[in-house]
């Protein structure tokens, strides 16, 4: 077969989907065929880059080009300037790998983006096609699977994953290894291998991008999670919400099934395993492991009491590991690097890796791979590029609606498990949001229980009613009717919440408010007592004023006011009417002379 | 498939396609010193060389770059090689019969000459 | 230098340095007009007025590693010495062109040299960019355009050949034969 001179890689992942990129390799395969490069060259379409704020990305390799925010309009100079001809269109390139005066690009690895990052669980992303099993297969994929059943015992697994230090990355943080033995160690004919792939965080697709951009990967993972407790069966939970992914793993699954790697008797031994798809319905409460084994169980969603936990007494009753996707995919390469390779990287509790999706205000929003240990300043501004619009980092929230918020002041602390929760926050699933100066830290903490509401399940009374209470009161907070026993009733409450709830959902609801209370008092008590929100966020605590100094009587300001709230003669200053005003903030936009302020 | 050998198959035969894609297989960079004294002190003909070594050897994955002066002037010509994943190796009073051992050597495996760093 | 060719690899590296995307190589020789010219005209960043004063000393350089920069003023003093004349333009934002002129006879003036090496090692480490040479030899002359040989070259790799080779060889079949007619 004709080795092809030049790869085309398109990152397939749902950003870039959503960004166009089924157009851009539409044009690239038009525009091959045009030169007669097909034969010459191959497309690929893989999964998530990690970039996601320069997207659609494409890469050419040989060379290791990024060209970065592409259009179908560009693709056309690609073809015929780079791949025909042999030079690199620098326009297109992410600058940072601009060498100048010379045909040199930098490496990836080189840019601030990537240089920190250290790719294991996302090894693959980007790099392969996740619909063709046997670039798995090149890249080392089921070489571990094929290495447990035909050289380790289950107890040998065992013990490597133990010794490896992995712990759960959906949040938890429980030792991995352990969960397995005691799974082992169960007596029972049926055992089953679940994944948690129901990643329900808003602002976290940590393993989104594993499942579109490396399915293998779970894949192998769970068979030999099977292998190593008894299991012949196994279940992916994963959201409706996507569709992509969803896809993507059938077809892995089916691909698995030809090539024998999936069935009966794999690589010729004893050992057969099964791997179904569940799909979820759009309750963040099914993240939660007796609430999703009650699911696939056919039943609402309801999480059960602890113990018997599902190592014991799991799906359908019977023995189950049940672990997240990011978790599954870290077990081929600790199978085929040795655990002491693993517990190289890392903390002294915490070994390994995380994924992080780092959203909200930063500049390179994308999906980054850290070894634990390193700083949240340097994920913040050396891999994230710094807050945009040159404006001030205030606080960055991990752990989503269960986590917390990590100050400025604390900017420092080497991000592992345990030193999260030391500062009041927790890992949780990997989404890190990023917040500036102009973030009310109430309106976070109200904002996320406005969610952990609407997702309660209602089987237990604190969380059922105790949420909700919660949030009426940062509602009233936030609309300038609170008091300062309001902010004790609040305290009161969280705890109350955290102690009684049945599972995670209700205990790490308060968080979100203990968190900004421990760090941000400062905030709460200026929206009770001043009645002022210092962030200027909150609309009723926020009232417009027009600087009589500054005001030129223009009346551009008064033209734009779609409830007519300002008033004024031309050449004199103007005044805004703050009871009609509804705070919409147009005013501000139109003013040429910054007049207008909150 | 049924057997490790089998899948050893799948993934040799695949590999020689996908191989471009690595990073850490990724192409050796040689840079060739071409400032003004570079090319007085024989540049042109360490690159010819240069050159022609790594096709006997049938490499694909090098790449050859001319670079403007790198401030040792006295020690020219110089070749820098950027394995991947080493430090970068740095070779000064290049002649171009050196260009044999240099192709076979570090560009091929990484190992440095010591005696043509200094 | 000992040879023009030599003079010509250096005056080119401060083209690619400058960013060009084109660079149009031209080696004039008449025996009869006793003349040996050499231009090179690319369309890189160019130079502003200021900066073109002090291009031709040997004080100034864009590289930031040292400060001497020997290249033009080399080449200049090359032509001169064989009662030659130097030119160069430039403008900012769109290129530099320049011509060194050689008296043919003149006892000073060194060889062409190897213009087959120099070229083809221009063209196999900047692939970036694309490269016209022509060469005239009283009045006969030959055009090699980069671009045109890039698919050539590619089927001289399928078939297993050394092109580094492929292309020195076919440079010098061409000079010959302007040579020889």
């Amino acid at each position: 077969m004709e080795l092809a001179r030049a790869h085309v890689l398109v990152c397939g992942g749902t950003g870039c989907t959503s960004s166009g990129c089924e157009k851009i390799i539409n044009e690239l395969n038009v525009n091959l065929e045009k030169y007669g490069l097909t034969d010459e060259i191959n497309v690929i379409k893989t999964g998530c880059f990690g970039l996601c704020a320069l997207g659609p990305v494409v890469i050419v390799y040989p060379e290791g080009c990024f060209y970065s925010r592409v259009t179908p309009e560009d693709v056309e100079k690609i073809v015929e300037e780079h791949l025909l001809k042999g030079r690199i269109v620098k326009e297109l390139l992410y600058s940072e790998t601009v060498v100048e005066g010379q045909d040199d690009v930098k490496s990836l690895n080189e840019t601030q983006f990537y240089k920190k990052q250290m790719r294991i669980a996302l090894r693959n992303c980007g790099v392969i096609s996740p619909e063709d099993i046997e670039e798995y297969i090149a890249f080392d994929g089921y070489k571990a699977l094929g290495k447990v059943l035909t050289q380790m015992k289950p107890q040998d697994v065992i013990d490597e994953i133990k010794k490896s230090g992995l712990r759960g990355r959906g949040g938890g943080g429980f030792p991995t290894g352990m969960k397995w033995e005691f799974a082992s160690k169960s007596v029972n004919e049926q055992k089953y291998v679940a994944c948690n792939a129901d990643e329900g965080d808003p602002g976290a697709f940590m393993d989104r991008s594993i499942l579109e951009g490396d399915p293998h990967s779970l894949i192998e993972a769970m068979a030999i999670a099977g292998y190593a407790i008894g299991a012949n069966q196994g279940y992916v939970y994963i959201r409706a919400e996507y569709p992509i992914a969803v896809a993507r793993l059938q077809i892995a699954i089916n691909q698995a099934k030809e090539y024998g790697m999936l069935g009966e008797n794999i690589f010729g031994s004893d050992f057969s395993f099964d791997l179904g798809i569940r799909l979820g319905a759009g309750a963040f409460v099914c993240g939660e492991e007796t609430a999703l084994m009650t699911s696939i169980e056919g039943h609402r969603g309801e999480p059960r009491p602890r113990p018997p936990f599902p190592a014991v007494k799991g799906l359908f009753g019977k023995p189950t590991v049940l672990n997240n996707v990011e978790t599954y995919a870290n077990i081929p390469v600790i199978i085929n690097n040795g655990a002491d390779w693993f517990t190289g990287i890392g903390t002294e509790k915490s070994k390994g890796t995380k994924v992080f999706a780092v959203g909200g205000k930063i500049n390179n929003t994308g999906l980054v791979e850290v070894p634990m240990g390193t700083t949240l300043r340097e994920i913040v501004y050396e891999i994230g590029g710094g807050i945009p619009n040159g404006k001030k980092f205030k606080a960055a929230q991990t752990g989503g609606p269960s986590g917390g918020c990590i100050p400025d002041s604390l900017i420092d602390v080497a991000i592992d498990y345990d030193s999260l929760i030391s500062i009041g926050s927790m890992m949780g699933s990997g989404g890190l949001i990023v917040m500036d100066e102009d973030t009310c830290m109430v309106d976070i903490a109200k904002f996320f229980l406005e969610f952990t509401v609407d997702e309660s399940c209602g089987k237990c009374a604190p969380c059922r009613i105790g949420t909700k209470r919660m949030y009426e009161i940062l509602e009233k907070i936030t609309n300038g009717n609170g008091t300062l026993e309001d902010i004790e009733k609040l305290k009161e409450l969280c705890y109350s919440v955290k102690n009684g709830a049945l599972c995670g959902l209700g205990q790490t609801a308060p968080n979100p408010i203990l968190s900004t209370l421990r760090y941000f008092e400062d905030e709460y008590i200026a929206h009770v007592v001043d009645k002022k929100c210092p962030a200027g966020v909150c609309k009723a605590l926020v009232s417009y004023k027009i600087d009589p100094e500054k005001c030129k009587g223009c009346s551009l300001c008064a033209r734009n006011c779609p409830v007519n709230a300002i008033s004024g003669e031309i050449k004199q200053p103007y005044t805004i009417d703050t009871t009609k005003c509804i705070k919409c903030g147009a005013c501000v936009e139109k003013c040429r002379f910054g007049a207008i302020s909150k | 498939m049924k057997t490790l050998s089998e899948l050893n198959q799948i993934k040799e035969s695949k590999q020689a396609q996908v191989n471009l894609r690595e990073e850490n297989f990724g192409l050796v960079k040689v840079k060739v010193s071409m400032g003004t004294c570079g090319i007085a002190a024989g540049a042109r003909e360490v690159v010819k060389a240069i050159l022609n070594e790594a096709r006997k050897d049938n490499l694909h994955n090098i790449q050859i770059f001319q670079t403007p002066c790198m401030g040792k002037c006295d020690l020219e010509p110089v070749v820098e090689i950027h394995y991947p994943g080493k430090d970068v190796i740095t070779y000064v009073h290049v002649k171009p019969e050196m260009s044999e051992r240099i192709i076979k050597e570090t560009v091929l495996n990484g190992t440095v000459i010591e005696e043509f760093t200094k | 230098m000992i040879e023009i060719a030599l003079h010509l690899l250096d005056i080119v590296q401060n083209s690619i340095m400058a960013n060009a995307k084109n660079i149009k190589i031209s080696v004039y020789e008449n025996t009869s007009e006793n003349i040996l010219s050499l231009e090179v005209e690319d369309d890189g960043n160019g130079m502003d007025e200021e900066t073109l004063k002090r291009a031709k000393s040997p004080f100034y350089t864009t590289n930031d590693v040292k400060r001497i920069g020997l290249g033009i003023s080399l080449l200049k003093t090359a032509c001169e010495n064989a009662e030659g004349s130097f030119y160069i333009t430039s403008k900012k934002g769109e290129g530099t062109h320049i011509k060194a002129d050689f008296k043919y006879d003149s006892v000073n003036r060194q060889p062409l040299g190897d213009m087959a090496t120099t070229v083809s090692n221009l063209l196999m480490c900047n692939r970036n960019v694309g490269f016209i040479y022509k060469h005239t030899y009283n009045g006969n002359y030959f055009i090699f355009d980069s671009d045109e040989y890039s698919p050539i070259a590619t089927e001289v790799v399928k078939r297993g050949e050394n092109v580094l080779q492929w292309l020195i060889d076919t440079l010098n079949e061409k000079i010959n034969t302007i040579y020889s007619k």
